[in-house]
């Protein structure tokens, strides 16, 4: 699998769709921290904005992933794999590796630029371990993000439609992140009076739970650098990982190549 | 005889209907094999299959002895090279970078051999060009200097001179040639230019409808096909002419000079429906 794994990190990081995605994070790390900076009439504090950025990841890296793996089943590439006798869980699992380190390689650059340009321009209200805690749980959300972007731009097997797909899913995420965000954030009392829109009991832990699962709502909770339940948030992840690798394992070793 | 690739009762069904049904096949070691059949008659879905592509719904082929389901398959497949379709390549990199690309996916631990690979398909002028800037011709090309990275000794090529111009298929036929005469390499092509396939088979296989119909050598076809003469003669005494035929055992019944070739001995094993 060393091979495959050379091969398909040689063209990730050969393609500049990797470096147009990179650019794609840094701008919005950019907008965002000048929004903030210059935007507010109080001092923003920097847990504001570390992770801010993060809120347009899902968006690039559908579209990154779609077009990564998409292209090769579009290029017919991986033809030359299973052609040349590679075993197609090593082809399938190499593939996911070089995804998993796109993912995280993004993901390090914009947190990386985030913090190097806060630190100089917002309150430092947070330590270093708070931002190592919530950067690892980051990695996990990246690391689901890419894999359920993967598994559809494998099952696909067409870069154009891939691409689509993994867009729509990530809209799908984001407005449902956007819906039970709202839900949880609705403070019980509002004026002194029981808010009608405060949901509670099992109601309330179905919402967490749909929040913690989906990797934006993860997001949600990581730009405030605040979570309900970093054990849920981890399980949630690794669920997603395992899945995408036993779902994608089984699909892709019977799917017949175009 | 010593066989590459065999195949026996090799079926492959699909939701539309059988693209395969039940096909026997032998390919001989050294050969070139010609696979000639109309379109959709099953010749990309029988390559399809022994590349690994797609898996078959029942009956088996062997590869250098041994069975597709055997675990030894995969290390068989490393002795072979195959075009299937259209040439896989990446399209935003240049010839030589698509070769190192296959030479880190065979795992060859150098890249010794590619400046010859690429003169070996007449790419060397090609430069920092990127594969997407390629016409279908030279992308065909790459193709097949991709397959015949690793020095295999079995090559596949699917349709291999489909956007070829003509000097580009008398190059790609001597090539063929050459790699089948000085390095022993054994071929299966599937081809529509019979006429094209005619001058380098040494061995055929005749499908339709997913089944094999005939499977011949060059010589069976030379002796099934052989020169007939017509002699269409004004002659006063036409008796007189068919004695000296008789006297000399030439049959005299044929009445127009023929020279029936594969593509009228495919058509005469198939019927006349559809194009090859």
């Amino acid at each position: 699998m060393r091979k495959l794994l050379r091969a398909d990190l040689y063209r990730m990081y050969h393609n500049k769709k990797i470096w147009i995605a990179l650019l794609a994070m840094l701008s919005a790390a950019g907008m965002m921290i000048s929004m903030q900076y210059s935007g507010m009439d109080y001092e923003v504090p920097l847990s504001r904005v570390i992770f801010l950025p993060m809120t347009f990841f899902g968006l690039v890296i559908a579209a990154y992933v779609g077009f990564f793996a998409g292209e090769d089943f579009s290029d017919g590439t991986v033809r030359n794999k299973i052609v040349t006798g590679n075993r197609r869980t090593d082809i399938f699992m190499s593939q996911m590796i070089g995804v998993w380190s796109a993912c995280l390689v993004l993901y390090f650059l914009t947190v990386f630029v985030a913090v190097s340009v806060g630190l100089l321009l917002f309150e430092q209200n947070v330590g270093a371990g708070e931002i190592m805690t919530c950067f690892a749980l980051g990695c996990f959300t990246v690391l689901a993000m890419g894999s359920i972007f993967y598994l559809i731009s494998m099952g696909i097997g067409n870069r154009s439609a891939a691409v689509t797909v993994c867009m729509g899913l990530a809209f799908v995420m984001l407005f449902l992140c956007l819906h039970t965000n709202q839900i949880l954030a609705q403070s019980q009392y509002k004026n002194g009076v029981l808010n009608p829109h405060y949901v509670s009991g099992v109601k309330r832990i179905c919402h967490e739970l749909l929040h913690d699962m989906n990797p934006m709502g993860q997001i949600a909770q990581l730009s405030e650098m605040k979570y309900l339940s970093p054990v849920r948030w981890i399980v949630s992840d690794v669920l997603w990982l395992l899945a995408a690798l036993g779902i994608g394992t089984a699909v892709f070793g019977k799917k017949d190549i175009r | 005889m010593e066989y590459v690739l065999t195949t026996d009762d090799l079926s492959k069904h699909y939701k539309k209907g059988k693209a395969l049904d039940g096909l026997c096949m032998h390919v001989p070691k050294g050969a070139i094999y010609g696979f000639v059949g109309k379109n959709g008659a099953g010749k990309t879905t029988l390559i399809r299959l022994i590349c690994g592509l797609s898996h078959p719904t029942s009956g088996s082929f062997t590869l250098y002895g041994t069975e597709h389901t055997n675990s030894d398959m995969q290390q068989m497949r490393k002795r072979m090279g195959a075009v299937v379709e259209t040439p896989a390549l990446s399209s935003d990199m240049t010839a030589e970078e698509n070769l190192r690309q296959q030479y880190r996916i065979l795992g060859l631990s150098s890249f010794d051999g590619i400046k010859e690979l690429i003169a070996l398909v007449g790419l060397e002028q090609t430069g920092k060009k990127k594969v997407k800037a390629f016409s279908l011709g030279m992308k065909q090309r790459l193709g097949i200097a991709m397959a015949m990275a690793g020095e295999p000794d079995f090559l596949v090529l699917d349709e291999p001179t489909n956007g070829l111009d003509p000097q580009g298929i008398i190059e790609l036929r001597e090539l063929i040639l050459k790699l089948n005469h000085e390095h022993g390499i054994t071929f299966l092509i599937s081809s529509h230019i019979l006429d094209e396939l005619a001058r380098i088979a040494t061995h055929y296989g005749i499908i339709d409808q997913g089944k094999m119909v005939k499977e011949f050598s060059a010589d069976d076809l030379e002796k099934e096909c052989n020169r007939k003469l017509h002699i269409k003669a004004d002659v006063s005494d036409a008796k007189e002419v068919l004695r000296i035929l008789e006297e000399r055992g030439i049959s005299y019944e044929i009445v127009s000079e023929k020279d029936k070739k594969l593509e009228e001995y495919f058509i005469s094993l198939i019927g006349g429906d559809g194009h090859a």
